[in-house]
């Protein structure tokens, strides 16, 4: 029976020192789309409101595009395989938002203490959003520094693995229970046995 | 006895169980040395399958010695150490005389839902939904096999588990992937994923004579892991699958396409797979269907797409007027493990191939739920988890 060196199996130890997958900050970023997809409906079904919960009179078609914005946001946060570009989309809605907020406050001195919770609002999803993208860029890079693993002697094969080129088809296709081992077709109906 | 549970997403647990007992006259109890984390046991995981219960004992990748025998049982006893294939059969209804043994009438104890579900039943599996039976599975101390008359294959002495675990599930897979398409000598095949059954898959198709095998994926050790056993390798996020397959088949395709990857395809640079995922997190549509969509736009006209990959049920946009038109022959299925079994432990013993290089971690049943997470998210380098309960 042949051996095949190349083939050992390393312990657990080898790998302990790979970078580990930041679950918490890809929780966190499914529920920041899903906050963007609940504001998103909120500001396209119900934009006044919105603008007024942040002491704001805003044109309707504004908000409401800000709520496509955050649906779109949102959406891709949750479907794409690589939330961290869509987080820096968030923080730059972000800067939209707080930009819109500040103006409407400086028109509107009347209503500075609904302005100014929406603002602290606004500043602490921003400073969430980027801590959150910051984490999966730290992920991302560790990934990308590591060196990979070296597979590069794990054949499975006795000899190099061009020389293993159609050793199957050459050394015998029907097998011993009655199948074409190449296309696993049965040499004739009923040809498998059952062991009794 | 200890065994690895599921008991919902992302929620798999080393439970206390009750010891399995012979509950008809072919069974047989094997206690199990090693078992192994599939890639489709992470569609369980990631709660793709229906008809999971909580409490359902995990995994249809396992090996053992026989501890008890059934009174009807003529083929195996007490002692023998056996390798037992992930379809049950019954080795006698017409499908498992024909050697369609993944789709055995007999052997699925939840028969009336399969054949309300798909149309026809299909085989029982070891842990693998109560769509396929309920069947209690292998990553467990203990194990009651079902027709244990039929599937076990008996293991000679000089052959450790690690070469031969594999002949219950991923290497006949992998093997069978490659021989339905009918590999000639002047064939490119492409296969899709460089997981467990994608490098048995490619190391099969250069087995049975490809001209060339090209593997894609993203993950750079599995895809230094195809190369070693003699792909040409595309990253799909560095480079264009489809400029790469046109350079490398002078723009008329592969002949043969493999897609090892299934229902979870993690594209990221294609407009339909953040379609996909959009659907899904919707809850609209099953599965991701990016290589197989990309499968047939790529393959040759009048080639063959080979789809071991699994699919758990609905799928959209899948571009049937150009598989129409490319006249293009699709196969796909359940591994028919007990096809091959034969030739492919001979092609063990004699060396043609070592079936242990995927493993990559090695570990005790306890460590089992959090291996899932490893393998699930290809952390550690992880391409094959066995474990030794």
């Amino acid at each position: 029976m042949n051996t095949i060196a190349s083939t050992t199996t390393p312990t657990r130890q080898a790998w302990r020192d790979a970078p580990p997958r930041d679950a918490r900050a890809h929780g966190l970023a499914r529920a920041l789309g899903w906050v963007s997809i609940g504001l998103g409906v909120l500001e396209l079904v119900r934009p006044r409101e919105v603008a007024r919960s942040a002491g704001m009179v805003a044109a309707d078609p504004l908000v409401r595009g800000y709520g496509v914005r955050e649906l779109a946001t949102g959406a891709a946060l949750l479907a794409s395989a690589r939330a961290e570009p869509w987080l820096w989309a968030r923080v730059a809605g972000d800067v939209v938002d707080i930009a819109t907020v500040s103006a409407g406050l400086l028109n509107r001195p009347q209503a500075v203490r609904r302005g100014a919770g929406a603002l602290l609002t606004l500043v602490a999803v921003t400073a969430v959003d980027i801590a959150c993208a910051a984490a999966l860029r730290r992920e991302r890079r560790l990934q990308q520094d590591r060196q990979p693993i070296d597979f590069a002697q794990r054949s499975g094969f006795p000899r190099p693995a061009q020389q293993m080129r159609g050793v199957a088809v050459n050394n015998g296709r029907v097998a011993a229970n009655g199948f074409d081992a190449a296309t696993g077709r049965a040499q004739q109906p009923g040809a498998v046995g059952v062991a009794h | 006895m200890r065994a690895l549970c599921w008991h919902g997403k992302h929620d798999v647990r080393c439970d206390t169980v009750p010891d399995p007992t012979i509950e008809e006259p072919r069974d047989a109890i094997v206690k199990v040395t090693s078992c192994a984390i599939c890639g489709s046991d992470l569609h369980l995981y990631d709660g793709f399958m229906p008809t999971m219960k909580s409490g359902d004992i995990l995994g249809h990748e396992f090996m053992g010695e026989v501890v008890e025998v059934g009174r009807d049982n003529r083929k195996l006893k007490v002692g023998d150490r056996v390798v037992v294939p992930f379809t049950i059969c019954c080795g006698e209804c017409d499908q498992c005389r024909r050697g369609n043994f993944s789709v055995c009438e007999r052997t699925n104890r939840n028969k009336a839902m399969a054949d309300k579900l798909l149309g026809h039943t299909t085989a029982g599996l070891f842990g693998y939904s109560h769509l396929t039976g309920g069947y209690p599975g292998g990553q467990a101390e203990y194990v009651r096999v079902p027709y244990a008359d039929v599937a076990p294959v008996k293991i000679p002495d000089g052959l450790t588990d690690e070469q031969v675990l594999f002949l219950g599930d991923i290497l006949p897979t992998g093997w069978q992937a490659a021989a339905q398409c009918e590999i000639e000598p002047t064939d490119i095949v492409v296969v899709w994923g460089a997981g467990p059954v994608g490098q048995f898959a490619l190391r099969s198709a250069l087995l049975l004579g490809a001209r060339e095998v090209v593997c894609i994926d993203r993950v750079p050790e599995r895809l230094e892991m195809a190369k070693a056993g003699g792909a040409l390798t595309i990253n799909f996020d560095k480079e264009s699958v489809l400029d790469r397959l046109g350079e490398l088949t002078a723009g008329k395709g592969p002949e043969k396409c493999i897609d090892a990857v299934g229902l979870e395809a993690h594209a990221t640079r294609s407009i339909d797979s953040v379609y996909d995922r959009a659907k899904q997190a919707l809850m609209l549509e099953t599965d991701r269907a990016h290589v197989l969509r990309e499968m047939i736009y790529v393959c040759r006209p009048c080639g063959t797409l080979s789809i071991p990959g699994v699919y758990g049920g609905l799928i959209d946009k899948v571009p049937f007027g150009a598989l129409m038109n490319k006249g293009l022959t699709v196969r796909t299925g359940q591994t028919h493990v007990n096809r091959w079994t034969d030739d492919l432990l001979a092609r063990i013993q004699r060396g043609e191939i070592d079936p242990s290089f995927v493993i990559t971690h090695q570990v005790g049943l306890d460590d089992g739920p959090a291996m899932y997470q490893t393998f699930r998210d290809k952390q550690d380098g992880c391409i094959k988890v066995v474990m030794k309960p």
